[in-house]
């Protein structure tokens, strides 16, 4: 299920857009999710990095996906599948939020 | 009505108002500093086991997970510090006295259930999380001579900040 892909790039810090088939990186740093927003299609990767002391996950606030606990310094990745749950949020620290937007092309 | 107090808002007050007293936690060294740390952790994981016990509240009990998982997570750090700079934390006045303290809470917050117990418990973990963040914001981190130990002083108070937010939540909603 999992692809690992070539290419990661970065822009502004609150909304990213990439071209199909891309990995985003998201760190999650100072109890926040950089970026908050990103712009996903339909088999891009998502890689969240934990780079706090304390763990967190990103997960879907209706339930359908998560990456479970990441411990410092680990990822997970999830791949962007039509459909999927946009905002998510940490469970351990309900006030980290963000959103996954998916362009279904 | 229950009477929530701590050594920590009271040295608060009393060190604001008299700053020549003869114990003063800015008179700390670094090593003191991780003492104190180490057991406020230890302090706020022992609050949380207890709300993990007694309370029947489902949001209390996600609260008191992540105060173990967090608080566990920067005590692993600071040990690791210590170790690595070949120290050991210094016990202090100040350390005593926050055990001293978290021992009539515990022992108040034991005999309490229901209700009275969550609201106890939120409220005791919002007023510590802001004493702590005071004391190391404007007594710890100003006096925190190795860079390293600041540092990590630095990433505790973010997540501090945190929880201190989380437990304001959860009061509100009690």
């Amino acid at each position: 299920m999992l692809c690992v892909l070539a290419s990661t790039s970065f822009a502004s810090p609150e909304h990213v857009v990439q071209p199909a088939g891309v990995t985003h990186v998201i760190e999650i740093t100072g109890f926040k999710f950089l970026p908050k927003n990103v712009d996903a299609q339909p088999g891009d990767t998502i890689t969240w990095v934990n780079r706090d002391i304390a763990p967190h996950t990103a997960s879907s606030k209706d339930g359908s996906w998560d990456t479970g606990t990441l411990a410092q310094n680990e990822s997970k990745s999830i791949v962007v599948a039509v459909g999927m749950a946009s905002a998510y949020f940490c469970k351990f620290h309900p006030g980290m939020t963000a959103t996954i937007t998916t362009k279904n092309e | 009505m229950i009477r929530i107090t701590s050594t920590l808002v009271a040295m608060a007050f009393v060190f604001s108002a008299s700053p020549a007293q003869a114990e003063s936690p800015a008179e700390l060294n670094d090593l003191q500093i991780a003492h104190v740390a180490y057991i406020a952790d230890n302090i706020d994981i022992r609050y949380a086991h207890l709300a993990l016990a007694i309370s029947q509240n489902p949001a209390i009990h996600k609260f008191a997970e992540t105060m173990i998982r967090d608080h566990t997570a920067v005590n692993q750090q600071a040990l690791a510090l210590l170790d690595k700079l070949g120290a050991s934390p210094q016990d202090n006045f100040l350390s005593k006295a926050l055990n001293a303290d978290a021992e009539r809470i515990i022992d108040e917050m034991s005999q309490l259930r229901g209700v009275e117990f969550d609201k106890y418990y939120a409220n005791n973990e919002l007023q510590y999380h802001r004493a702590v963040n005071d004391l190391v914001a404007n007594s710890f981190l100003p006096n925190i001579e190795n860079e390293e130990v600041r540092a990590l002083f630095k990433a505790g108070l973010e997540i501090f900040r945190a929880h201190e937010g989380h437990a304001e939540s959860m009061v509100a909603s009690l």
